[in-house]
């Protein structure tokens, strides 16, 4: 591919040619038809998920901004008593872990949702109900973690939650135990949203958008994704660390036994840094569309900012210390993070005059969304240089929880994210609505909000370097903070009017319309703003450059006409078109579901029963389990329909199949993600065990303590079995040995089951208890994730025979066993890794 | 079991090599250098300087030397295409982020202090 | 006590470490200032300069000039320099002239001065006085959870950890008082622990030290005696005052709380009043707070009460 050479030549005729059949595009408006009425929640169109996704993400964000109101009413003046330590000490943790778990990574995974499949030329994502459920689980868990405020059973421990102060020592009670039932949904919806995006940017592009035409926005969320898929892993195993201490007194994080406060420290932040690039990035990208459009030219710099966005996802993961610069680690620890913490500003600086350079090639329309976009850059730029000033170690030694990191904390997040976020809705609403938003408003909108929040955060890097530090409910008089303060609180209720403002237009304006919306008012270039139906796009484009409207006349006539690919439904039901990861060559077709009550109800249940659980009603929490997992099951039920339909023509001579097993498959490539995330999830407790092991040797065992080897080279061998007859059973499935092919699965069950038995009781019989130290807490748990998985992997291989039984399962249609076989390798590695930390380790270092 | 890897996977695996050498490097340095100053043997010396110095800077010269041959390789293949242009371009952020962290080890001085 | 702008400010520097961040945060601030104001510059020129006057700003050369080449000078610098400074903090001055333990717990400071072979020389609490002109080393712990000690016109900040202790060196340049604060959330009240560091005269510090030493005075007249009488049956469970029966360690050393400048860790200036106050309603200055109000007494034995340990200099 040449670099940026200008629009490659369309082939010499269009895929389908005109007329069109009669009934074609009536079939696929029926097929496509979303439910009616109260049955809409059954919905998993991309469209209605989208906006259900941004409509209570924007909730929680104004939910947690009146969290915000309340507590700058309380610090308006110094001394005030309109709220006592107790209650404060619950809004400002509220207000974070909503801002940061039910806001933001929501949001811009809920843009992702509702703007990638038509900006890559797809009719929807990959997995439709995963998204459903994963926004289900999001909408249920995060408004009942909400209600804990009405309670009084918020949590206080701060968004970071840093124990001692949260082991149940210090926060009794189930307040905390909240905050990780709140967080435990956004890692379900952040995961599956993972999945989703790097299924779907990598293989559901149009024709022709290779890599290097993707639409920057699309490369955004690839990183997001990826990013998601490597962090989240530590703040879920940090999360059950603190939840197996406060409920099993499992002493992670109590030095007396060998543990160490820090652990956690590293682990939430390991997460906790590129989760702000997580929410960041996307943000970014939103920018590297909108700034084209407005400036009437291309992006300036385009593989300079995908080379940006790379590294920034890279760095991001080099920087987790400088969170904890306070902390008393060896000073030249801090200095490998600082210097990572600066190199990190140039991929951002490369976007920023990306940006700039394309200003500076076009005439800018100075509408609403560039407006926005110029707040962004202003607030951005001076977030990002407050950060570098922080990652100055000795700065930070005077700054470091002070109001001075408040102010650069919420420039770079408000700043980076809700003003783009703003330009976005003002941006993409003519897409999605019958009306565009009102300009006049807008305009409006932007002023007070602007003006607002630089009223209220500048101030305070002048509070926080007078030594006003943070969280604190009040302040005593007269050390220079009063007047800040005071000022700061007038900014907060600008910000809320320009909010409140905003909210008015669009209950004005906003009308949901497939069909009808305003259009392509800003003239932009790429392919969200094809004219829409619930099927999306009529027929899916060959596409020849970055910006395919500007550069491919007629191209939205003729999507529309049906002259490209797939203007129909061939096999009678939803559908979309697989290419290839690199060249986006068209490879098969993906059949979708339609809307279900699966997703939902899975999710409510689920939902339900880590509420019962927080709240100790165990029996009713085992029902609502039961519950889940049965719609789960009803739903993958449906999946792997097999070669049900022959291969299908989608015009242009091309004929591609309807089902295809192997790696080619998107059921496949979730597997591999999930089995990533799984990997990440080990390492952190891999990483756990090692730490635990520096600051703690004196908890360790000498080797004569340890189980006999023979222990652990009988379940290593067991592990080995399984695989192998594992492997044996794919060999024979393929050759259509349908009775050896089970039969081997089943013998892999029990030699799995037996490897876990055997190293389950290699560890109980040397008397190891997990809540005597920080060592047998660690040993057990890395068995429990084992265990877990070999739980989950038996799970499969049962529901596996059920579909062999069934006459679901045979040489051509094994998705099912493929999926079951992969996490079963995955399974067999883990456990392989863990017996030689837990068994080797000890023997060979002293 | 035989792993498959698609072009794809090659592909991404090229234009990360850089950040792969970078992420090792700085798992090499910390977790060194936090073992060496837990353990108390940081300030053993070697070559002149203690061994957490030497061993920094040891480990940044092979990673930098690595992750410049990365760069150097991808610019000799030609930048037009698309892989090559972001091989060199990771990796040359890497190199960079390699020498700064580095560096550090120079100046902080006892390094556990 | 004496609240005024700065005393607790980082930007009004008492001492070399102190100063040495404050001279890298002026430099920090002037650098960030002029590179905001020249990006803004050139957004402008970029979007609203005539269009054939701004082609260059439209190239790719320029992102690499301003967004990679430009940066990489700056910062190769900035980092030489800023982890010159880190490496220098806190290694001035020689040995410390004293050695002290400051234990963190929720909500107030437990401070132990310790004699030259790093044993117990005395212990008071929330208030920590230090000779001027030379460094004096603080070994910061934790009994409960993460604290942070912060007093910035003399240092940055250090967290208190269980299971660790992290050394701070404080030295200030010449007497004067400086107001600090927990800056790590420890819950609850955790707005409300706050300390002040006096700096003295070598020689005024020696006095200091030797009066510290030495047990409580006795009671001089019937009003303290009677207060003595009450603190005897109601306070010794968690306070202590060294010369009488009370050993009671849950709360803060009582011995010579009179000659401190303020009370309740650092939130209430020290006089009769206040002190009759926090006996009594502590909950309400400091909610949440491990000290139940004593709201037992008739304002006749508070009056004592209070006049008792006033007298406790």
């Amino acid at each position: 591919m040449a670099a940026d050479s200008g629009p490659a030549p369309l082939p010499s005729s269009l895929p389908n040619s005109l007329p069109r059949p009669p009934g074609e595009l009536e079939a696929l408006r029926r097929i496509w038809q979303p439910p009616r009425g109260f049955r809409l929640v059954t919905a998993i169109n991309n469209t209605y998920i989208g906006v259900f996704y941004i409509g209570t993400a924007f909730l929680f964000f104004v939910l947690a901004g009146v969290l915000a109101l309340l507590m700058r009413t309380q610090l308006a003046l110094p001394e005030n008593n309109f709220l006592g330590p107790n209650v404060y000490n619950q809004l400002f943790t509220m207000h974070g872990t909503i801002m940061m778990f039910l806001f933001a990574v929501p949001v811009v995974e809920a843009v992702a949702v509702l703007l990638l499949p038509n900006m890559l030329g797809a009719r929807d994502l990959p997995f439709p109900r995963l998204s459903a459920f994963a926004f289900w689980a999001y909408f249920f868990g995060g408004i009942s973690f909400f209600c804990s405020l009405f309670f009084g059973l918020a949590p206080q421990g701060g968004w970071f939650m840093y124990p001692p102060l949260t082991t149940t020592t210090y926060s009794p009670g189930i307040a905390e135990d909240f905050w990780l039932l709140g967080i435990g949904f956004i890692e379900i919806s952040a995961i599956a949203g993972a999945v989703e995006i790097i299924v779907g940017v990598l293989r559901t592009r149009a024709p022709g958008m290779t890599l290097e035409r993707m639409p920057i926005f699309a490369w955004a969320m690839l990183v997001f994704a990826v990013m998601v898929v490597f962090a989240f892993p530590a703040i879920i195993l940090a999360t059950a660390l603190l939840e197996l201490e406060r409920a099993f007194d499992w002493p992670f994080f109590s030095p007396a036994r060998g543990g160490d406060p820090l652990l956690w420290q590293h682990l939430f932040w390991f997460f906790g840094h590129p989760e702000v690039y997580i929410i960041f990035l996307p943000a970014a990208g939103m920018v590297s569309m909108i700034v084209p459009t407005m400036a009437g030219k291309p992006l300036v710099g385009y593989r300079l900012v995908v080379l940006a966005l790379i590294g920034s996802a890279f760095l991001a993961f080099g920087l987790w210390v400088h969170h904890m610069f306070a902390t008393g680690i060896p000073r030249l620890s801090l200095a490998f993070f600082s210097a990572a913490s600066m190199a990190v500003a140039i991929p951002s600086a490369i976007q920023v005059f990306s940006w700039i350079a394309t200003f500076a090639a076009g005439r800018t329309q100075m509408k609403t969304p560039a407006l926005f976009i110029l707040g962004f850059l202003f607030t951005f730029v001076l977030g990002g240089l407050t950060g570098v000033m922080v990652a100055v170690v000795p700065f930070d030694w005077q700054a470091h929880d002070t109001y001075f990191i408040v102010a650069h904390l919420h420039y770079v997040l408000f700043g980076g994210l809700v003003f783009p976020l703003f330009a976005a809705f003002y941006y993409w609403t003519p897409a999605v609505s019958r009306n565009a938003l009102s300009e006049r408003v807008g305009r409006w909108v932007f002023g007070l909000v602007f003006i607002g929040f630089n009223v209220t955060f500048f101030p305070m890097h002048v509070t926080g370097l007078a030594g006003m530090p943070r969280r604190v409910y009040t302040y005593a008089p007269g050390l220079g903070w009063d007047t800040l303060n005071l000022v700061s609180t007038l900014g907060a209720f600008l910000i809320a009017a320009g909010v409140l403002l905003f909210i008015v237009d669009v209950a004005r304006r906003f009308r949901l319309s497939f069909e009808n919306h305003a259009g392509n008012v800003w003239n932009a270039g790429t392919l969200e703003w094809l004219p829409n139906g619930y099927y999306a796009n009529r027929s899916i484009p060959i596409v020849t450059s970055r910006e395919p409207l500007w550069d491919q006349p007629n191209l939205a006539k003729d999507v529309e006409a049906g002259r490209y690919y797939l203007p129909g439904a061939p096999t009678g039901g939803r559908e979309t078109l697989i290419t290839s990861a690199i060249d986006a060559k068209p490879q098969w077709i993906l059949q979708m579901p339609y809307y279900g009550w699966a997703p939902v109800t899975a999710a409510l249940f689920t939902a339900a029963c880590f509420l019962l659980l927080t709240v100790k009603l165990i029996p009713a929490a085992l029902v609502c389990a039961v519950i889940a997992i049965a719609a789960l099951v009803h739903w993958a039920w449906e999946l792997d329909p097999g070669p049900s339909h022959p291969p299908v023509p989608i015009g242009g001579g091309i004929t591609v199949p309807v089902y295809v097993t192997g790696p080619s498959s998107q059921s496949w490539s979730a597997m591999i993600v999930l089995i990533l995330v799984s990997g990440a999830l080990f390492a952190s407790a891999v990483f756990s065990y090692l730490y635990l092991w520096t600051v703690s040797p004196e908890v360790w065992p000498p080797a004569d303590a340890l189980p006999d080897i023979g222990y652990a080279g009988a379940a290593a061998l067991l592990l080995l079995l399984s695989s192998a007859s594992v492997a044996y059973a794919s060999a024979a499935l393929s050759r259509d040995a349908r009775g050896r092919a089970l039969t081997a699965l089943a013998a892999g069950v029990l030699l799995l089951v037996c490897a876990s038995t055997v190293d389950a009781y290699a560890v109980w019989q040397t008397g190891l208890s997990p809540s005597a130290t920080s060592y047998g807490a660690i040993v057990y748990t890395a068995f429990g994730l084992q265990a877990i998985y070999v739980a989950v992997v038996v799970f499969m291989a049962f529901y596996t025979l059920a579909r062999a039984r069934a006459g679901l399962l045979d040489r051509a249609r094994r998705v099912t066993f493929d999926n079951t076989m992969l996490l079963w390798h995955y399974t067999v590695a883990q456990g392989l890794t863990g017996l030689l930390l837990v068994h080797g380790f000890p023997r060979f270092v002293p | 079991m035989i792993v498959h890897t698609t072009p794809f996977t090659r592909i991404a695996l090229r234009i990360w090599s850089g950040a792969i050498i970078w992420a090792i490097h700085f798992t090499v340095i910390y977790g060194f250098a936090a073992l060496a100053c837990a353990r108390g043997y940081a300030d053993l010396k070697v070559l002149g300087m203690s061994l957490v110095t030497s061993g920094v800077l040891g480990a940044t010269t092979l990673a930098l030397v690595a992750a410049l041959a990365i760069a150097r390789r991808a610019l000799r293949s030609g930048v037009e295409s698309f892989e090559t242009w972001m091989t060199a371009g990771v990796a040359g952020l890497a190199s960079l982020a390699i020498v700064w962290e580095g560096l550090a080890a120079w100046f902080i001085l006892p390094s556990c202090g | 006590m004496d609240l005024a702008p700065g005393i607790q400010s980082a930007l009004h520097p008492r001492g070399p470490d102190a100063e040495a961040i404050a001279h890298l945060t002026w430099i920090l601030i002037g650098g960030g200032t002029a590179i905001l104001l020249a990006v803004l510059a050139i957004a402008a020129f970029a979007l609203w300069a005539p269009l054939e006057r701004r082609a260059w700003a439209a190239k790719r050369r320029f992102v690499i000039g301003s967004a990679v080449v430009f940066p990489i000078v700056v910062l190769t610098a900035l980092l030489i320099y800023t982890v010159v400074v880190e490496a220098s903090i806190g290694k001035r001055g020689g040995e410390p002239a004293v050695r002290i333990a400051v234990i963190g717990h929720q909500w107030w400071w437990r401070v132990h001065y310790l004699d030259s072979q790093g044993g117990l020389d005395f212990v008071t609490a929330n208030e920590i006085r230090i000779p001027a002109g030379v460094p004096v080393e603080l070994r910061l712990e934790s009994v409960d959870v993460i604290h942070s000690f912060a007093v910035p016109n003399l240092a940055g900040k250090l967290d208190m950890i269980p299971g660790r202790v992290n050394r701070l060196r404080l030295h200030a340049h010449a007497p004067g008082v400086f107001r600090g604060q927990c800056t790590e959330y420890c819950g609850g009240p955790h707005a409300k622990m706050a300390f002040y560091v006096v700096a003295e005269r070598p020689e005024d510090f020696e006095g200091w030290r030797a009066s510290q030493r030495s047990p409580a005075s006795a009671a001089q007249d019937a009003l303290t005696a009677q207060g003595q009488a009450l603190f005897m049956s109601h306070c010794v469970t968690c306070h202590t005052v060294r010369g009488t029966d009370a050993r009671g360690t849950l709360g803060p050393d009582l011995t010579h709380v009179g000659s401190r400048i303020s009370i309740a860790a650092g939130i209430l200036p020290n006089n009769r009043g206040t002190l009759a106050a926090w006996v009594s309603a502590s909950q309400d200055m400091k909610p949440g707070n491990l000290m139940p109000s004593m709201n037992i007494f008739s304002g006749e034995e508070l009056r004592a009460l209070a006049a008792y340990l006033e007298s406790l200099k």
